[in-house]
């Protein structure tokens, strides 16, 4: 204030100052000009303008004083009498009065001037001033809003660490209105945190531009939050004056940042992980690019190749390897599995059998190969896995071996199996059991047992309980009704036998059903063949036995009888006793012919057929000759037969027996023919053996009958066993006969063909 | 002298009749060992055997009576048609029962004929 003052005084006294010396200097330059020049001036001339001058530049008063310094000077030493006060001159005295009076109008007119210049300027200065504030409003209206938008808090802080601004962010991130923190003391409004926040503070107000987190714990149920605070210190001449605080609000990038490094970690982690498992795993990775340079290969891969540190689609591969389909053809390296990839391709579960080239090894693979794309469908990658399943490949053929051994097996066996689940629905049916029922396995898989397998009891025609629920209702194998008849699809009834198990899987629970059965009318023939040769066996002993035991007697009364004819001359009682005779020769023969029918078994021998026809032959000669027969012989068989002769030769002696009865006298022919022959039927290889005659037949009713025992057509002479007894031979060779015979005059003939297989030819 | 063994006695005697008729001399047995100890101790020529006996069949008799004395003649009598050939081999002569009577003493002429002990009457 004092200064001020002082200036001010100093300001004025200079003022005064410049307007008197002005004068001074006017006076001088005047005489001086005057002096120079040798003109006399006007008096006034340099005066006026001094006086101007100072009017204008200093102000009323200097003017004033110029004009009186100038009067004086003039009056004194310019105006006659020079040197002294006096002023001769009127007219002198008046220019003076009138510069005096000039000089006070110029005076005031210039201080009007000055004091309205000084308004103006004021007014200027005011205007500028309102304008600055003006602008400066602006600004500062500017600066609230952009700092209130900001989303950083700034405030600023004067020296007493009072809060001279403080923005919208700050006042939020406060959680307080502005008011209540303008004008307070940060240590007041910022207490929880001062300690974090003063020794900082400090440091700025030093001139330090400071940064640091500042962490504020949250309230319970709320997380902390974390504030990046910058203070920067605001100078001006004087040092520094205030702190402008930058907080931004790191809680938001904190956490994100948190989640980003847990991210980061678990990527990381992941990616240990992949990588792990990619080395670990038992199939072998190779990823190349899409020239085919290498990327990675896992650990199992690397085996395959070692020593080779980066190999190369196709060079290393054709290198190291080559390659088989399962077929066995080679397979061209451009062909493998990653060259499709490579390709574009993708290849699944492709089997390969490969071969090392350095060490032979063989092993056949599963391939698995995909080419990989980037997002605008360019091939980048390709990569391939296999696996070696050459164990799998040789249990799968053992498999497949097993199964088929067990599908022969069960093709083979001459029973018929049908299996079924546990609700009665048909899984499997083999060969056998497609046949006789009729269905084929793709037609009856899934179908009801009942719908394929359609039985019948033979006698009453009622359906018997289903096998299947028979078997799980029981729990146990179980046979099923006698006299069963399979009715096949096609209508026709095959008897059968059969038996059902149950299928147990390890936990003992039934899972299905098993049916083995087999066409019995085989074994019901043959059953009733046994039946039938047992009869006739058990009939032929007995036969035999009583044939015996009536020899006997038969030699008894024969003996009789003849010793009756010799002893007596009764011509009566010896023809009684001839006829007698007779009567009793009969029943011998028939006896004799039922002996023959029971033999005591005796081992078979090698037989010629030629030498069994020449026997009979012989045997039959006196018939033959006096019937004038012609015999014509053709025997073709190289090999004897395993046979007992007598049996061959009663065989050929019934035949031509009938045959030399059947030609009777009539100048007939009987063919003996023998040869190797085939049974188609039964696919057997043997002898055939053929009596023919060309007598006068057999009538068709009779044809059936005429094996039958005690049939005879002989009338009294025959036994009507002949043929019985021969068929029972051949059947004990599990051979054959046949019979054709016609009886239409002049083409009349019956021909048996006899078939003996090979069992009873002797191989030597 | 014959003899004849047969288990069966009623044909037995009527053989025994019938060979009588012809002027031979018959000796019987029922039984192979009687006719074995009948043959020991008689002059027998010939032995007319019956096969199918109890105890001891035609064949061991055969046997039995070849040993004793080889050359005497056996006709086997038998109704049986299979008769082993051992058995068969051990007789000298063989006829089927039941077959006419006249058969079978013609058969045994034959087998003494070369005897001459025997002339039939």
């Amino acid at each position: 204030m004092a200064e001020s003052k002082l200036k001010a005084l100093n300001l004025s006294l200079s003022r005064y100052v410049f307007a008197a010396a002005g004068s001074v200097v006017a006076f001088f330059v005047r005489e001086l000009v005057q002096l120079h020049s040798g003109h006399q001036l006007p008096p006034y001339v340099t005066f006026y303008p001094a006086v101007i001058l100072a009017a204008l530049y200093a102000g009323f008063g200097p003017a004033l004083l110029a004009t009186a310094i100038s009067a004086v000077l003039a009056g004194y030493w310019i105006l006659e009498p020079i040197g002294q006060w006096a002023i001769a001159d009127p007219g002198d005295a008046l220019g003076l009065a009138l510069f005096v009076c000039m000089g006070v109008v110029v005076g005031l007119a210039a201080e009007r001037h000055r004091r309205a210049q000084r308004r103006l300027a004021e007014y200027e200065k005011q205007l500028a001033l309102q304008k600055s504030e003006e602008a400066l409003r602006e600004n500062e209206a500017v600066l609230q809003t952009v700092t209130d938008h900001a989303r950083v808090g700034l405030v600023m802080l004067d020296r007493n660490r009072r809060y001279v601004f403080a923005n919208q962010a700050y006042c939020e991130v406060l959680g307080l209105p502005t008011t209540d923190i303008v004008g307070q003391r940060a240590p007041d409004v910022m207490a929880h945190v001062y300690d974090q926040i003063g020794p900082r503070l400090d440091r700025a107000f030093a001139g330090e531009r400071v940064n640091h987190e500042l962490a504020i714990p949250g309230l319970p149920g709320a997380a902390d939050r974390f504030y990046a605070v910058t203070y920067e210190p605001r100078r001006d001449s004087g040092g520094v004056i205030g702190v402008i605080v930058v907080v931004v609000d790191l809680t938001e990038r904190k956490r994100a940042e948190d989640e980003l490094k847990t991210a980061k970690q678990h990527a990381e982690d992941t990616a240990i992980q992949v990588r792990s498992i990619i080395e670990n795993m038992a199939e072998r990775l190779y990823v190349c690019d899409s020239k085919g340079n290498l990327i990675l290969m896992n650990e199992a891969f690397r085996r395959t190749y070692p020593g080779v540190p980066a190999p190369k689609f196709p060079e290393s591969f054709a290198e190291y390897w080559e390659a088989f389909d399962l077929a066995g053809n080679p397979v061209p390296v451009e062909d493998w599995p990653i060259g499709l990839a490579l390709r574009g391709q993708k290849v699944r579960n492709a089997e390969f059998r490969t071969r090392s080239k350095r060490t032979g090894e063989e092993m056949i693979s599963s391939y698995n190969a995909a080419p990989v794309f980037d997002a605008q469908g360019k091939l980048v990658m390709a990569l391939f896995t296999t696996q070696d399943i050459s164990a799998r490949k040789q249990a799968e053929a053992a498999l497949r071996a097993s199964e088929e051994r067990w599908a022969t097996t069960l093709r083979s066996i001459g029973d018929a199996v049908i299996s079924t689940c546990a609700l009665g629905k048909i899984i499997f049916m083999n060969d056998v059991a497609q046949k006789l029922t009729g269905w084929t396995l793709e037609e009856a898989e899934g179908k009801d047992l009942s719908t394929v397998f359609n039985i019948v009891q033979e006698v009453t025609r009622i359906k018997p309980e289903d096998p299947v629920s028979k078997v799980i209702r029981l729990g146990k194998v179980v046979g099923l009704a006698n006299h069963t008849a399979l009715i096949n699809r096609d209508g026709t009834e095959i008897p059968i036998e059969d038996s059902g198990a149950p299928i147990r899987n390890h936990k003992g629970e039934i899972e299905g059903v098993v049916l083995v059965f087999h066409d019995v009318s085989e074994q019901r023939k043959m059953e009733q063949a046994v039946r039938t040769s047992d009869r006739l066996a058990t009939t032929g002993r007995l036969a035999a036995t009583i044939a015996h035991e009536i020899h006997n007697p038969l030699d008894a009364v024969g003996n009789l009888l003849y010793l009756v004819q010799q002893n007596t001359k009764d011509e009566q009682i010896r023809q009684f006793a001839s006829l007698a005779s007779e009567e009793l020769s009969r029943v011998t023969q028939m006896t004799q012919q039922m002996l023959t029918f029971q033999r005591e078994s005796a081992k078979p021998v090698p037989v010629q057929i030629e030498e069994i026809f020449d026997n009979v032959v012989a045997l039959y000669q006196r018939k033959i000759e006096s019937g004038a027969i012609q015999i014509e012989k053709q025997i073709e068989v190289p090999h004897p037969l395993l046979a007992q002769p007598g049996e061959l030769r009663q065989v050929v002696a019934n035949l031509l027996g009938n045959a030399i009865e059947a030609v009777g006298r009539d100048h007939g022919r009987i063919w003996l023919r023998a040869h190797v022959a085939r049974d188609w039927r039964r696919g057997r290889s043997g002898v055939r053996v053929i009596i023919a005659d060309n007598g006068r037949g057999i009538p068709a009713g009779l044809r059936e009958k005429i094996f039958d025992p005690f049939f005879t057509t002989k009338g009294e002479s025959g036994t009507g066993l002949g043929l019985w007894i021969t068929s029972d031979i051949i059947r004990k060779y599990d051979g054959t006969i046949r019979l054709r015979s016609a009886t239409r005059a002049g083409r009349s003939g019956t021909c048996f063909s006899i078939f003996l297989p090979n069992s009873a030819v002797v191989n030597d | 002298m014959i003899l004849c063994i047969d288990d069966e006695p009623k044909g037995l005697q009527i053989r025994r009749l019938l060979l009588e008729h012809q002027g031979y001399s018959v000796l019987t047995a029922t039984s192979g060992r009687e006719g074995l100890a009948l043959f020991a101790s008689h002059p027998v020529v010939a032995v007319v055997l019956d096969y199918r006996m109890p105890e001891m069949d035609g064949g061991q008799v055969a046997a039995e009576l070849r040993r004793l004395k080889p050359d005497v003649k056996i006709l086997l009598l038998s109704a049986y048609l299979d008769l082993p050939p051992e058995v068969l081999k051990l007789v000298d002569q063989r006829v089927v029962k039941g077959t006419s009577p006249t058969a079978f003493v013609t058969a045994l002429q034959q087998l003494l004929c070369s005897c001459q002990n025997m002339v039939p009457s």
